[in-house]
């Protein structure tokens, strides 16, 4: 009983730090709606989607800690030689400080690798663009574009279940119908498959 | 209200009535508060000695910032460009700080000369910055981490030295601490904390009895 007690504190001790990361938004004076080009570890993500200012979901507060919505780099295995990585979050409008969903709910940018493809080559993307013959851009999994992607800034975890640090710049296009401008992140990023 | 306003430049009136000298002060004034990022002042001080004894004044400092050269980071995903590029910034700053001082005399030489301890206890401050960025591509870059233009105010401490000799003339040190509260995350610069290096002119006009 008494380590149950000791258990219980411990556990929300963590869960309420872990609950601590929060995501700041300082307006770009150049791009309102948009939140700053930043590397301070804001959780923020921004980008206009046919002129509409989206952001990142991030809950606000200690509730919903178990199931922070961190962005995901995942390593997709296609089952031949190439296998291809993908970097996702969902996403929302920000109105008057309040998240609300908008027309599309996730984005993720797809870049081809090697099936070797490990986390110290993931290391080596620290200020490395992808232009549109080689990222992938889709919108709620299933319309499918062409993106832009460059990696800023990448700051590995200590440890093999840290989340990485990324600050970079993405935009893209499906088509003529959307059109993806001036998106920026400053995130941690958890991996997967890696 | 009317009355409010009537009692108040009356006050006043007897106030300057009653004042006996003003100094002003200026020379050169480094910011303690940004070692690496110094921000440098030309400051300009009015004391107003409202009695007697000289035993408070009422300051009011204006810091002129001298403009400071800096660069920025700008990136783009556009790969018929260079993926970064470095920009030349221009930064400034300026501050109003105005507020009740307390003079505590240490010695008086026999000509008259004086060393006292100024400290202001509590002011109030009003600093506002500014950054620009010259021949920016907007359209096509992003800068990272970029300082933006700022107002802030909040409460501040000051104490210095003063030493009045040949008469009316003044040399004082004065160190002014940063604004009393908590630096926003996204502004790149701590507050400013102006150390003054200043020589100045005490004007009486109503000599002591």
């Amino acid at each position: 009983m008494k380590h149950l007690k000791y258990i219980t504190v411990i556990s929300t001790i963590i869960l309420f730090l872990t609950g601590c990361i929060k995501q700041q938004f300082y307006p770009d004076p150049d791009d309102p709606g948009l939140s700053r080009f930043t590397s301070k570890q804001y959780q923020t993500g921004t980008c206009y989607i046919n002129e509409e200012p989206y952001i990142n979901y991030w809950p606000k507060g200690v509730i919903g800690f178990s199931s922070l919505p961190f962005p995901t780099i995942t390593k997709v295995l296609s089952g031949s030689t190439a296998d291809s990585l993908d970097f996702s979050w969902p996403i929302g409008i920000n109105e008057g400080n309040k998240f609300i969903n908008g027309k599309y709910s996730q984005i993720s940018l797809r870049l081809p690798v090697s099936q070797t493809f490990s986390r110290r080559d993931l290391a080596s993307w620290n200020d490395k663009r992808f232009g549109a013959n080689v990222a992938t851009l889709y919108m709620d999994h299933h319309l499918k574009g062409t993106a832009n992607i460059y990696f800023v800034k990448i700051s590995p975890g200590t440890t093999e279940n840290d989340a990485w640090l990324m600050t970079g710049l993405f935009d893209g296009n499906i088509g003529d119908s959307i059109i993806i401008k001036k998106g920026r992140f400053d995130y941690y990023v958890e991996l997967e498959g890696l | 209200m009317r009355k409010i306003f009537l009692l108040t430049a009356a006050l006043f009136i007897s106030f300057i009535l009653k004042s006996q000298s003003v100094s002003i002060s200026t020379g050169i004034a480094p910011d303690a508060n940004n070692p690496g990022n110094t921000f440098w002042f030309v400051p300009v001080e009015l004391q107003w000695h409202p009695f007697i004894d000289e035993k408070f004044s009422f300051v009011m400092d204006y810091d002129f910032g001298l403009s400071k050269k800096s660069t920025g980071e700008a990136y783009t995903t556009n790969s018929s460009l260079p993926g970064h590029v470095q920009l030349n910034e221009r930064l400034g700053t300026n501050l109003l700080t105005f507020g009740v001082s307390l003079n505590i005399k240490l010695f008086q030489a026999k000509n008259k000369n004086l060393a006292e301890l100024s400290l202001m206890p509590l002011g109030c401050s009003f600093q506002r910055f500014k950054a620009s960025f010259k021949n920016f591509d907007q359209k096509n870059y992003e800068i990272l981490n970029q300082d933006v233009n700022r107002n802030s105010n909040g409460l501040i401490m000051a104490f210095g030295l003063r030493y009045r000799f040949d008469k009316n003339k003044i040399i004082s040190i004065n160190l002014q601490t940063p604004l009393l509260k908590s630096r926003k995350h996204d502004f790149n610069y701590q507050y400013a904390a102006p150390a003054r290096f200043m020589f100045g002119y005490q004007l009486k006009y109503k000599m002591n009895k």
